[in-house]
């Protein structure tokens, strides 16, 4: 299957410290792909080298089957907007706006001009004197005017208000359903996320833990109350994959890694008073796949 | 649009144009202000008055007020900042991360982005020149013509744009080796400073610890005027503009500039955009950066402290702890962690370099300064200066050659490499009318330089302080060569015919007299270049050094347009021909005695001479004489006191002999008091005399034909 973007091998070490450490990521195209990760985890700078600004030390980063590094052609069709969109200190938002239609060939003024009725932002004002949420608007007003085929976004939403929100994430899933742009999404809201991926990646420490379609990484961990005459024998640990364990009254919560059915077994052989599975949230996933790798958790969920 | 593949992106371009057309106005107002407007606010005439001294007078095309120091001072001054600033503004994509990973993330190729903000920053500096000269232009057709010019304002545009060049391919190379504007802006400085610190380290340290180190040859210059910014700055402020372009030098800056963009290109090419912040845009100027900054801190260090009188213990500590400082300083800047001394190790082998190369340089005599004479047979021509200011040409005299030679094996033997005497270094003048006796004189040395030109055109140069005796054996032997003789006078460069008017003079002090040969002047030359073949040293510089002196200047007024010097005195500066005469030179003084000329001056003189009794004490600005005190200011007050009370009854030389007699004595200290008095007298019609000048003499210092 030939990926939209395809990271394989990628290592990056800064000063001797390993920020990425042979790292595979794969994106399907026409998919909304969230990188989730605690920081430092390495997601800023994968991103960084999808789109083209640093060179991996060894690996391959191709978008499209073609390497992004110095490659006008396919970074033409990379946009990205990072936490901290840059722009010229004395530009006014038309300034900016004709720099982007200067350098994307595919900037699309009809769309521009259907787009400035939801942002709103005048022309003449100096981008330095706009609100966090108002910068991140005129980001998302002239990335989208450029039709981009793989949309790159790192802590998207931050600043901006639910409104504006939900309108950009409909602007985005319009754009996948309908010219069925790749989007790639960092963000530590996962909840947000959640609504909007299919696919999820999780990093940790420079290397891709887990990378699945949401449903499946969803489908994969359980939630289950569990009710006993009395403890948590041995053998069911030794059947089961249990990532964590807690007890509160006569209550056991169980989060469980395996597929249901075996799980569903494995319990019913022990006869519990009460026996209920409960669906994760994708935070809950990542965290407890995350405290399988020793990444500390312990009281951030109950 | 983008044109693929292209090394030109319009977007890039257009967005440099926009962002800094602030600036590009502002450098337009200053270039404005300092050049067309001073010419509109004044009208020609007075330009012409002010820059040109006369009216109406034939100018060159090359006389334009536009290249007056007071119209390029500023200019250049501006012209010179402003590439430095334009490429740390227009080359922050590199230096900012933020903007790193923004200009890298757009669809333009790094080769398209370079050359596209170069094209732009150009552009933005160089319209400003373009439209003050255009300006300018118009200025001059508008009645300016002659101050201005249209050519000289094409110059001035094209002086300025390749200054531009220049130091704009400067400071995007010092842009690309860095990591952030602060170490751009360091290393732009380091690159325009770095000859001139090579220059000044190899001077003083080859002058100070080199024995027979010769600085003041041509190395040191072409070293000095590597940097763009002297030369530039010599030639715009000290030379003549309009042939500006005329220097071999400027074209040898314009093509390193275009090499210096490609270079930065290349640099750009393989730079990592993660390192945007950091002091150096490459890894591997870290260590080139933390050693330059240790073997600068270790050279500037160890001249500070061996220039002061301390114990090699000491200065060799505080050169070892200042290096130690500037070491971790720098780990600390380049790793950005104040945690770094664990790399200790690379200050150890630092100092092990150091002191391998101190040993090196201490017994060995690699720099040859000190034993490389060259052989006889491969000499063209030697030229040697002394501190008697014996500014000789290159001689061919095989004697003098040999001469040169022998007294260099000499003035070496035994000698090391590095001096020993470098801490007290001292040099005492000797001067003429000093009353030591010679075993009071103190230890004299005296500077010579030897020049050789070799057959194959290379020249190698030594620079000895030599002892007082050997400096008299070498001038006493190459006095021996009518060569050097000829050379060392300038007479063989005058065209003895074409001298109408020769000037002679006698002076005792303040008291001179003048006289001027005019038809008679080529015999006198004649004379007098008879007597300099033949003279020997000794006569040559007689005990008294005070007597004739014969002078001759090129000036077009005063020998009209005739040709008074050769072609061949210009390049040694000998358009000016002046020598002191005394009585050894037999032919030049028996001309000036057959033709009256030293009766002549005698009777002006002990006309006006009186010689006192009594010492006269000159002190912190005050003649002292019989007890009176008088002021240095009213001469003529004082010389009528004087003229009451000097007798004139004895003879000179009876009163020199006591006067000697009384120094030997010890009983007048030197330098407080003089003996002699010459005056030169105006008779008043009230009867008494005034004092036109006061000479003092010491008793050796007495004028020869006077005694």
């Amino acid at each position: 299957m030939r990926f939209m973007i395809n990271v394989k091998g990628v290592v990056k070490s800064f000063d001797g410290f390993r920020a990425l450490n042979m790292l595979d990521m794969n994106v399907e195209k026409g998919s909304i792909y969230g990188l989730v990760g605690p920081n430092g985890a390495g997601k800023t700078t994968i991103i960084n080298h999808i789109t083209g600004a640093l060179t991996p030390d060894s690996g391959i980063i191709t978008v499209d089957g073609e390497s992004v590094y110095d490659n006008e052609k396919i970074k033409q069709r990379v946009l990205s907007i990072a936490d901290d969109w840059y722009y010229y200190g004395s530009f006014t938002v038309g300034d900016m706006t004709r720099f982007y239609k200067r350098i994307y060939n595919n900037f699309n003024a009809e769309r521009y001009m259907r787009m400035a009725e939801l942002f709103s932002i005048e022309e003449k004002r100096q981008i330095r004197r706009l609100s966090k949420g108002m910068k991140k608007q005129v980001a998302f007003h002239l990335t989208l005017s450029c039709m981009p085929d793989v949309l790159i976004l790192d802590e998207p939403l931050d600043g901006l208000d639910p409104v504006m929100r939900k309108q950009i994430l409909n602007l985005i899933i319009n754009d996948v359903s309908e010219r069925g742009m790749t989007v790639l999404v960092s963000s530590h809201n996962l909840r947000e996320l959640e609504d909007i991926c299919d696919h999820v990646g999780i990093i940790h420490r420079g290397s891709m833990i887990i990378e699945k379609p949401l449903d499946d990484l969803k489908g994969s961990v359980h939630k289950y109350q569990v009710v006993l005459n009395g403890d948590i024998p041995e053998s069911l640990y030794k059947k089961l994959n249990i990532l964590h364990s807690s007890k509160i009254g006569s209550v056991h919560n169980l989060i469980i890694k395996g597929v249901p059915e075996e799980i569903n077994y494995a319990i019913k052989e022990l006869n519990p008073l009460i026996c209920e599975n409960i669906s994760l949230t994708l935070e809950e996933v990542f965290i407890y796949e995350l405290g399988g790798l020793g990444y500390d958790f312990k009281g951030i969920i109950v | 649009m983008i044109l693929k593949e292209s090394l030109f992106n319009k977007g890039v371009f257009n967005t440099v144009l926009r962002r800094f057309r602030l600036g590009s106005l502002l450098y337009f107002i200053i270039l404005f202000l300092c050049v067309p407007t001073m010419f509109l606010t004044r009208s020609p005439e007075v330009l012409e008055s002010r820059y040109f001294g006369r009216i109406d007078i034939d100018y060159t095309i090359a006389d334009s007020a536009l290249f007056s120091t007071d119209m390029l001072i500023l200019p250049v001054l501006v012209t010179m900042l402003v590439p430095t600033v334009a490429a740390l503004l227009i080359f922050n994509y590199i230096h900012s991360p933020r903007h790193a990973i923004f200009t890298h993330s757009m669809p333009v190729s790094r080769k398209a982005n370079y050359f596209s903000s170069l094209c732009g920053g150009l552009t933005l500096m160089a319209l400003p020149v373009v439209i003050n000269a255009i300006i300018l232009i118009i200025i001059s057709l508008l009645g300016y013509g002659k101050v201005v010019g249209l050519i000289p304002s094409l110059v001035w545009m094209l002086v300025f744009l390749a200054v531009i060049f220049i130091m704009f391919s400067v400071a995007t190379l010092a842009s690309f080796l860095a990591g952030n504007p602060f170490s751009a802006a360091a290393i732009n400085l380091i690159i325009h400073l770095i000859p001139f610190m090579l220059a000044a380290s190899v001077s003083f340290f080859g002058d100070r610890y080199l024995y027979g180190f010769a600085n003041d040859n041509e190395m040191f210059e072409n070293m000095l005027m590597g940097s763009p910014l002297i030369n530039l700055f010599t030639n715009l402020l000290g030379g003549d503009v309009y042939y500006f372009f005329k220097n071999m030098s400027v074209w040898v800056f314009l093509v390193v500039s275009i090499v210096l963009f490609v270079l930065s290109y290349f640099l750009y090419k393989y730079r990592k955009v993660e390192l945007s912040g950091d002091v150096a845009g490459f890894k591997i100027m870290h260590p080139i950066l933390k050693y330059t900054l240790c073997s600068g801190a270790f050279i500037l260090s160890f001249a500070i402290f061996t220039s002061i009188e301390i114990s090699a213990i000491w200065y060799f500590l505080l050169t070892g702890i200042i290096t130690a400082i500037v070491y971790f300083a720098s780990e600390m800047v380049l790793k950005k962690n104040l945690r770094i001394f664990h790399l200790y190790k690379g200050l150890i082998g630092f100092f092990a370099a150091a002191a391998v190369v101190l040993s090196f340089l201490a017994f060995t005599s690699v720099f040859g300064f000190e034993t490389r004479i060259p052989k006889e047979e491969k000499i063209e021509s030697v030229a040697l200066y002394t501190d008697y200011n014996d500014e000789v040409p290159y001689v061919k005299d095989p004697r003098v050659i040999k001469t040169a030679t022998e007294h260099h094996r000499k003035f070496i033997k035994d000698i090391p490499a590095l001096k020993k005497d470098s801490f007290y270094y001292t040099e005492e003048i000797y001067t003429a009318d000093s009353l030591y006796t010679e075993a009071e004189k103190p230890h004299h040395t005296y500077t010579v330089m030897l020049n050789y030109r070799l057959k194959s055109g290379k020249v190698i140069s030594r620079r000895y302080r030599i002892e007082n005796e050997a400096m008299y054996k070498m001038l006493s032997a190459l006095f021996e060569s009518k060569e050097y003789k000829v050379k060392k006078t300038g007479i063989d460069e005058i065209i003895f015919d074409n001298v109408k008017k020769l000037d002679i003079r006698t002076n005792c002090g303040d008291l001179g007299f003048d006289f001027t040969l005019y038809d008679k002047s080529p015999e006198f030359l004649r004379a007098l270049k008879k007597d300099i073949e033949n003279i020997t040293y000794d006569d040559y510089y007689t005990a008294c050094p005070v007597n004739i002196y014969a002078s001759l200047d090129a000036s077009p007024e005063e020998n009209k347009t005739e040709k008074i010097f050769k072609e061949s005195a210009y390049p040694y500066h000998y358009y000016h021909f002046s020598i002191s005469i005394n009585p050894n030179f037999k032919n030049a003084y028996n001309f000036l005695l057959e033709n009256g000329y030293i009766e002549q001056m005698k009777s002006h003189i002990t006309d006006n001479l009186y010689v006192s009794k009594e010492p006269v004490y000159f002190k912190s600005g005050t003649y002292t004489f019989n007890g009176e005190n008088f002021n240095p200011d009213s001469v003529i007050h004082i010389g009528t006191e004087f003229l009451r009370k000097l007798s004139p009854e004895e003879s000179e030389k009876a009163y020199e002999e006591i006067l000697l007699k009384k120094y030997n004595q010890k009983e007048i200290p030197f330098s407080e008091n003089y003996y002699l008095f010459c005056a030169n007298t105006t008779h008043m019609e009230n009867g008494t005399s005034a004092a036109n000048n006061i000479a003092r003499f010491s008793p050796d210092t007495m004028p020869e034909f006077l005694k």
